[in-house]
């Protein structure tokens, strides 16, 4: 952050305060989230009305003052509680005595990380690289800018031979994707099988054209490099 | 913030190291040097711009970066001196108590130790307790300050403590009788 404030904007009146290592944050998620946190006490409205998802509240919870934001990385009602490091545990005692009865457990991040691909909340650069393109992951929405964006015409093209293009123009699905595999369609294999000879031939055709590298034909020019001017005469006249 | 009580992780005739909660607030000021004046009058001290110089007394205060202070008293508690002081320009107190340890360090062996560690030159001639400096320690960042020329406070985050504390016991671990 103080490298990119440094390079990009020396001039702005913007302060960088690393506190990381004085907060702690313990996420609750699931159906009962809000019952659960309801149950530990505090004077923060957590009603769906009152602290609506992506909303953020100062208050206390279970005699602790916090920081808490509706946020979620799986889907469901979910509140991330920020409260000082040192009362973390406290913290966490507490809400896991209140969830007992709601049958809580502690999430692993597998899970975690499988409930947030699942729900198609995508680390860019994570779940996605270079390749990407938009409508591989169902992010169509972005071409719905008014505005202009580099990378525009390339991604509306109609015949961009992405797999999503493919299948738009076959009309079928022609992967079946999981998060752990990609494997193709009855479709797919018979759309595979049906082009394989023409693009056997085009193969075919490159290689022929290729051969005929080998038989030396034409004009032929030997230049030194720099070969123009090399006395520097039209430079230094 | 939360206080504990301070523990004795080594206690040898010439080696002491006990660890306990800190009380610590970091304060940052764009462009600080016209606000020297006032706030050297709200604290009652010469604030110092000199780099890793340690000042004051209610409360300390030790120079971090340009701009950087610690300041070891509870935000709350500087809070309206700072906002007088630094009224009209961007700056930033935050307490970071519970996201640091501190471990005191002292007696005869107390730079043997450090020195295991911390290739920073303690010797009492080049680092006395009017100095800090932000240096490693078994690889962690610390704040370092000399007390006398024996003890030492090091000030570290507290997601580190555990490894910090097992390396303190384990450097100590060839001065024991």
């Amino acid at each position: 952050m103080d490298e990119w404030l440094q390079c990009e904007g020396p001039a702005l009146d913007v302060l960088i305060a690393p506190v990381t290592a004085a907060w702690a944050v313990l996420t609750l998620t699931g159906p009962q989230a809000r019952a659960v946190l309801q149950s530990v006490g505090g004077d923060i409205d957590l009603s769906p009305a009152a602290f609506p998802h992506m909303a953020y509240r100062e208050g206390r919870v279970a005699g602790h003052q916090a920081r808490v934001l509706r946020a979620s990385f799986t889907g469901e009602v979910s509140f991330e509680v920020s409260v000082a490091w040192d009362q973390a545990e406290d913290l966490w005692d507490r809400l896991a005595q209140a969830g007992a009865p709601f049958g809580m457990a502690p999430v692993g991040i597998d899970a975690w990380m499988l409930l947030r691909t699942e729900k198609g909340y995508l680390h860019v650069g994570t779940d996605t690289d270079g390749s990407t393109a938009p409508a591989d992951i169902g992010w169509e929405r972005t071409f719905r800018r008014r505005d202009e964006f580099i990378g525009r015409r390339s991604l509306t093209r109609p015949d961009n031979l992405r797999i999503v293009a493919l299948e738009r123009a076959a009309g079928v699905p022609l992967v079946q994707r999981t998060t752990r595999s990609v494997v193709l369609t009855d479709a797919g294999r018979e759309l595979v099988a049906d082009a394989a000879p023409a693009f056997e031939r085009i193969d075919a055709g490159f290689t022929a054209v290729k051969d005929l590298s080998g038989t030396p034909r034409g004009t032929g020019r030997v230049t030194a490099p720099g070969a123009y001017d090399p006395q520097g005469e039209r430079l230094n006249g | 913030m939360a206080k504990d009580t301070p523990s004795c992780l080594v206690s040898l005739p010439d080696l002491t190291v006990t660890e306990s909660s800190v009380t610590l607030s970091v304060l940052r000021i764009r462009s600080p040097e016209s606000v020297l004046q006032e706030l050297s009058s709200a604290f009652g001290v010469a604030w110092a711009m000199t780099p890793n110089h340690v000042f004051g007394d209610a409360p300390e205060i030790a120079w971090l970066a340009p701009g950087e202070w610690a300041l070891f008293a509870e935000a709350d508690a500087l809070r309206s001196r700072i906002e007088t002081a630094c009224a009209h320009l961007a700056h930033h107190l935050v307490d970071v108590s519970a996201g640091r340890r501190r471990w005191r360090v002292g007696g005869a062996l107390a730079r043997d130790l450090l020195a295991k560690g911390c290739s920073l030159d303690t010797d009492p001639r080049v680092f006395a307790p009017c100095q800090c400096a932000q240096t490693l320690l078994a690889h962690v960042r610390i704040l370092l300050i000399p007390r006398s020329a024996s003890d030492f406070d090091v000030i570290a985050d507290v997601s580190l403590a555990g490894h910090l504390r097992a390396w303190l016991a384990d450097a100590a671990l060839e001065y024991q009788p």
